[in-house]
């Protein structure tokens, strides 16, 4: 790849400007896309309490399904590169972990929440299926560290200490599937749950704005 | 601890994000070195050395 010179840079949008057009389809194609989600989830779930399924509600569901997929895959195509800088190839792996592990997980919590027949939100002290307590703390026990693993080992040593903390706290919130699988009886499940996800997200928002910081004065970098 | 890294990088007229792909770490991670933010591993400062055909001293000085 041959250096740019100016010339090239009055076509070429600037980062700031490639940041901004990310922004924008990231936040309203997230929307839409956690819109059609909890529409599929919700209709799903209709249908499921009625007992009976017919034509017309697969088709529903599958037009929903249909939507969300061209909602994602529009995002895809309009997704600005970032002025065809090269990437490293243990950056690439890295970021192919992390989308094949989000493409992975959300339908998988998908599937774990209509498969949750007590109806509970995530917040309730409600009791879940022994199965799907055992399957999510398999998930969080054994496929989690796995993949982190794997992560662990493509990314560099600079991102590997940002996120350092962050990845001890990530096994915490497994403490409390056994409680709500009814192996251990739960005191007071909700704010305890609640309590180890805020000290969660606080410390992988810390990691990630260190990431952060790095990133936006990456605009200014040459 | 400084380093000569933005220097040597701009002498060969590369990017941060060239550098960073020869060097098979992320651009942030250039970053963070060139602006002190992160001083580089063992392993990785004798690969900085390589790529630049200098000697480690000679790219990184301590502070003190």
């Amino acid at each position: 790849m041959t250096k740019r010179d100016f010339a090239d840079f009055a076509d070429a949008p600037s980062d700031g400007a490639i940041i901004l057009r990310r922004a924008l389809i990231g936040v309203g194609g997230g929307t839409v896309l956690l819109f059609m989600a909890g529409m599929i989830a919700g209709y799903t779930s209709g249908v499921i309490d009625r007992g009976a399924s017919d034509l017309r509600d697969a088709g529903i569901l599958g037009a929903m399904v249909l939507v969300a997929g061209a909602v994602a895959f529009g995002m895809w195509r309009m997704w600005p590169a970032m002025n065809d800088e090269p990437v490293a190839p243990r950056v690439k792996n890295a970021r192919r972990i992390l989308i094949g592990s989000i493409a992975l997980g959300a339908p998988l919590g998908f599937v774990f929440g209509v498969a949750d027949e007590s109806a509970s939100d995530f917040f309730s002290n409600a009791p879940v299926s022994p199965i799907l307590a055992a399957s999510v703390i398999a998930f969080w026990l054994i496929v989690g560290p796995l993949v982190t693993w794997l992560w662990w080992r493509q990314i560099d040593e600079h991102e590997a200490g940002a996120y350092r903390e962050g990845g001890l706290v990530a096994a915490i919130p497994t403490c409390s599937y056994p409680l709500h699988g009814g192996w251990q009886p739960a005191p007071g499940g909700c704010r305890r749950k609640t309590r180890w996800w805020c000290c969660l997200a606080s410390v992988w928002c810390g990691a990630l704005c260190g990431l952060c910081d790095d990133t936006f004065e990456n605009l200014l970098y040459k | 601890m400084k380093n000569r890294l933005k220097v040597l990088r701009a002498e060969r007229d590369w990017s941060q994000a060239e550098l960073a792909t020869r060097l098979d770490v992320s651009r942030q991670a250039v970053n963070a070195i060139e602006t002190g933010k992160h001083d580089p591993s063992l392993p990785l400062a004798f690969r900085i050395a390589r790529l630049f055909d200098m000697p480690i001293e000679e790219i990184f000085h301590d502070e003190a």
